[in-house]
């Protein structure tokens, strides 16, 4: 059986890959764009090892796309999240939403104001 | 205007390319750069450096790093590919495919029938366990001079009295007839001590060597002399008599014949205890008789040269006075054989004809591929454009190559295999190639296939896949500068190889024929000699009053000129020393000399002048108590004459008048220099029989010497050997030197001159437009050939040039082992350099020939 969890890096990817698109999710953009959306800074190498095993496990696939002038004629490999991994990212969310609806009202006060 | 002036850094940018696997590096290197030039916008250039470098180094994870270059598809297709196109131009260019495969083989087979017989050559003794600390025990004396033989009871004492000597055995041989019930053999027996069975390790194949020679009246037999005297019986147990000694035995061991490659050889070996009286209880005392051969074992942690030292105190306490400037030697059992055949040297020489061969064979070879590659540049560069890397043309090429170098190792061993029956023949050798037998000689073979096929195949191929696609479309052979030097160096490293190989085999040739046709002082033509002792007859006392009869009344034969009864003839001197001082020389200074005992006629058989005084006369019968010397021994002894010289022999009290000095006459190979000899008289000498016979009619003399001999009732039938082919065998060894290394001279020319024949053949061809051209321009057919031979004839002299010192250096090394040697005249050089010379001309200028009369219109229409 195939490892079908997700770690909480591999699924800010995967998100960030469904919210660039169709033209844009390739390692340069994505890790651009992780580091804007969180603040944080991820190498670009970190995202595309991520990328890859992603790829690997068969929630994302890649193909390279068109060249183009800007990087001395390279073309990028552009992800796309496949059916399955869609499946995945829709699970995981469900799951951490079934655990949000458990978890008691006053618990999220002393959350909030505790720390 | 920034991002022009900014590029990322190289360093980083090489690295990572150098990890990065193949698959990935358009997108990394464009994500990366697009990276660089965003950071070149928002921040200073430093910082863009900085972060692309960080950003490689974090491309380091197991994901990106190169592992694709090994799980890259390997192109199956292709590989048919190469090997369909190599076997197009296999048979496209046929000719050059014979001559390469030919030339190689031919080359490998020599280099490996070579190896194989110095190989062989190192093995001798080699398979005793403890070879390494084995050793035969010799003296030296005050000069250096080695001399084998030791005095009887040295062994047994040196063991006793010297704990880093673990083993130690005499060796001594003696030839007698054996018995058994009633049939008779000649044999040479070996009297051991007991220590031998642990010393040596020669198998038993029935009955235990050790127990046979600690008990007393037990023998041991080796397999083959067993079949000869018990045929099918079994031997063990029997009882077999020396029948002149009477002793006798019961067969305890058998054991298998002495390999071919031992220096100790015998049949039949008996203990020491069985010695008899003669040889042991007589020899006790005696310090001065050197007549036997003795081994000895050191323990492990002995050097032998701390035991030499050790052993000087031994030489003080025992030896005589006049032999204790001199000291024991251990000579290493695994040296024995190059010592006493003298020709560690040759085994060298073989050794460096097996390299040059080789080398001029793969020279060859290379220089074929290179220039047939040469002629491929167009098909070079429409690889090269359509796609195909560097490492892919070098995979082609290799492949193109191992085909004709696999044929070639391949029929090389074929050949090597199939006639190696006749080489053991012709050098009476045992090799063998197989694998229960030595292992470690088909490793040898696989070293040098391997070493072959690389400088072979892969060198030119990684030359020539360099080449530039656009100069190779064009058809520019760049080679025209750089490589066209290489392939220059080649051919002048091939033809000195072979200019050396022609010039050494003269050498020694002309030395070999030197010590032949030198005059040797005595002459042993038409004189035959038998082994006549009376123990080969069966009534030894009668026959030895025959044989006396026999010598005089030979001399009324009209067949015969002259017969003598001796001891020894020329060629076959026993090493026997002894020390002798001069009886009235104040300072008596004791000279070795080699004893030998002679009759009356002995020197007038074989011609050898006296000088100084007379001959023994037969009449006189206190001539028994005189001797006569060779010049050398006078010379040693300081005097100009022999007016009442008396000798005294060494540890003995008995005192020889000199009566007379023979010319020194060779009586060993000239490889030896003259040494001292004293020739004791002995008119009932009777060892052998030598005969001068009358030259025209030899057959008939031989037949009546045989009827005489048959009717004294001899044990083994009639054989006898003429004195002068006797001595002249004794350059054996330098003769087969001279046909093996002719032979294989001949092998390094012939592939020398098939590479010169091709490498014109290629040159002419690409030079086929210029020929033409100039042939319209009016130039003469000579001037042509004149023109396209200079070259080569150049290149031909400076390796002649080159390649002189290096042939004086090794003949003069070789020479320095004989003691009358030729002198190296220049004339030598000259004939062996000339000879490569024409022959190469030969063929460059048949080939240019045939260029120059091409009719020019042939050559300049293209296409």
């Amino acid at each position: 059986m195939k490892e079908t969890r997700l770690g909480e890096f591999e699924e800010v990817v995967m998100l960030l890959v469904g919210i660039l698109g169709d033209e844009e999710a390739y390692a340069f953009r994505i890790a651009d764009e992780f580091k804007s959306q969180t603040g944080r800074s991820g190498s670009i190498g970190a995202v595309h090892s991520t990328l890859s095993r992603l790829e690997g496990k068969g929630f994302l696939s890649s193909e390279m796309g068109k060249a183009t002038a800007a990087r001395g004629g390279r073309r990028k490999r552009i992800y796309t999240i496949t059916a399955f991994g869609q499946k995945v990212l829709t699970a995981s969310r469900d799951f951490k939403m079934s655990l949000w609806q458990q978890y008691p009202a006053l618990a999220i006060e002393k959350l909030n104001y505790g720390m | 205007m920034k991002r022009k002036n900014h590029i990322p850094p190289k360093l980083a940018h090489r690295f990572l390319t150098w990890f990065l696997r193949d698959d990935l590096a358009e997108e990394v290197q464009g994500d990366l750069e697009e990276q660089f030039y965003r950071e070149l916008d928002i921040t200073s250039p430093f910082r863009a450096r900085l972060n692309y470098c960080y950003q490689v180094v974090n491309y380091l994870r197991p994901f990106a790093i190169g592992k694709s270059r090994s799980i890259q598809l390997i192109y199956y297709a292709m590989f048919q590919n190469y090997f369909k196109i190599g076997w197009r131009n296999l048979l496209k260019y046929r000719n050059y495919s014979i001559i390469n495969i030919l030339g190689l083989s031919i080359g490998f087979g020599a280099t490996l029938l070579l190896l194989l017989i110095i190989n062989y050559e190192n093995s001798y003794d080699k398979f005793h366990a403890d070879h390494d600390n084995l050793y035969r025990v010799a003296t030296r004396d005050a000069d250096g001079n080695i001399s084998d033989l030791i005095v009887t009871p040295q062994i047994p004492l040196m063991r006793e009295e010297y704990p880093d000597i673990i083993g130690a055995t005499r060796f001594f041989d003696g030839w007698s007839i054996l018995q058994y019930d009633d049939t008779y053999a000649l044999t040479g027996y070996h009297i051991v001590d007991p220590d031998f069975a642990d010393m040596f390790n020669f198998r038993a194949l029935k009955g235990n060597i050790k127990e046979a020679l600690s008990t007393r009246d037990q023998m041991i037999l080796t397999v083959s002399f067993a079949e000869k005297l018990f045929g099918s019986d079994d031997p063990m147990g029997q009882t077999v008599s020396i029948v002149d000694e009477d002793l006798h035995f019961t067969v305890a061991a058998i054991v298998e014949d002495p390999p071919k490659n031992s220096s100790l050889k015998f049949e039949v070996l008996i203990p020491w205890a069985n010695a008899p009286s003669w040889l042991d209880v007589d020899q006790a005392g005696n310090w001065y008789n050197t007549f036997m051969t003795g081994y000895v074992r050191l323990s492990l942690h002995a050097k032998p040269e701390q035991t030499e030292e050790k052993l000087r105190a031994f030489v003080q306490d025992h030896f005589l006075e006049e032999r204790k400037s001199s000291q024991i030697a251990l000579l290493p059992l695994s040296d024995e054989h190059f010592r006493l055949t003298n020709n560690k040297r040759i085994i060298s020489i073989l050794g460096i004809i097996a390299v040059a061969i080789l080398l001029i064979s793969c020279l060859n070879f290379m220089n074929l591929s290179i220039s047939q590659l040469l002629g491929r540049t167009k098909e070079i560069g429409v690889r090269k454009v359509m796609g195909s890397k560097r490492g892919q043309l070098v995979n082609q090429f290799t492949i193109e190559g191992l085909i004709i170098s696999l044929f070639a190792i391949v029929i090389g061993i074929m050949t090597v295999y199939s006639i190696l029956p006749k080489v053991n023949t012709y050098f009476s050798f045992d090799i063998r190639i197989g694998l229960m037998e030595n292992l470690s000689i088909l490793y040898f073979i696989a070293a040098i296939c391997l070493f072959t096929l690389l400088i072979c195949t892969l060198w030119p191929s990684v030359a020539l896949s360099g080449l530039k696609p656009v100069n190779s479309m064009k058809g520019v052979i760049t080679s025209k500068k750089s490589g066209g030097y290489f392939r220059k160096g080649l051919i002048v490293l091939q033809f000195s190889s072979s200019i050396l190989l022609i010039v050494g085999t003269v050498v020694i040739w002309s030395q070999v024929q030197f010590m032949k046709n030198r005059d040797l002082k005595f002459s042993g033509d038409h004189v035959v000699s038998m082994l006549s002792w009376p123990e080969l007859f069966k009534d030894a006392d009668k026959t030895k009053q025959e044989l006396i009869a026999l010598r005089d009344q030979l001399e009324n034969e009209t067949l015969v000129k002259s017969a003598t009864l001796t001891e020894c003839v020329p060629g076959s001197y026993n090493e026997n020393y002894n020390g002798f001082q001069s009886v009235d020389s104040v300072e008596s200074k004791s000279v070795s000399l080699r004893q030998t005992t002679v009759d009356h006629k002995y020197f007038d058989t074989f011609k050898m002048k006296i000088v100084y005084g007379r001959n023994f006369s037969q009449a006189n019968e206190s001539d028994k108590q005189t001797v006569i010397i060779n010049e050398t021994a006078m010379k040693a002894f300081g005097w100009t004459d022999i007016d009442d010289k008396q000798l005294r022999s060494g540890g003995g009290a008995q005192i020889y008048n000199v009566i007379g000095v023979v010319e020194d006459y060779y009586y060993q190979s000239l490889k030896r220099s003259i040494q001292p000899v004293i020739h004791f008289y002995n008119p009932e000498v009777t060892t052998r029989l030598a005969v001068r016979l009358d030259p025209d009619r030899l057959r008939e003399g031989i037949a009546m010497l045989e009827s005489k001999w048959n009717k004294m009732d001899p044990y083994e039938p009639f054989d006898y050997s003429f004195v002068d082919e006797t001595f002249d065998a004794l350059y054996k060894e330098q003769e087969r030197l001279g046909t093996t290394s002719s032979l294989f001279s001949l092998i390094a020319i012939i592939i020398a001159g098939l590479g010169l024949f091709s490498i014109t053949s290629y040159t002419i061809r690409l030079r086929k437009k210029e020929i033409g051209i100039r042939k319209v321009l009016g130039a003469s057919m000579w001037s042509i050939i004149v023109n396209l031979s200079g070259t080569f004839g150049v290149l031909i002299l400076s390796s002649f040039v080159l390649v002189c010192p290096l042939i004086y250096l090794l003949s003069d090394a070789f020479l320095k082992d004989f003691t009358y040697r030729i002198t190296l005249s220049p004339w030598i050089f000259i004939a062996g350099g000339a000879m490569v010379f024409l022959t190469a001309m030969l063929i460059v200028s048949v080939q240019s020939g045939k260029a120059a009369m091409e009719n020019p219109v042939n050559a300049l229409r293209d296409e």
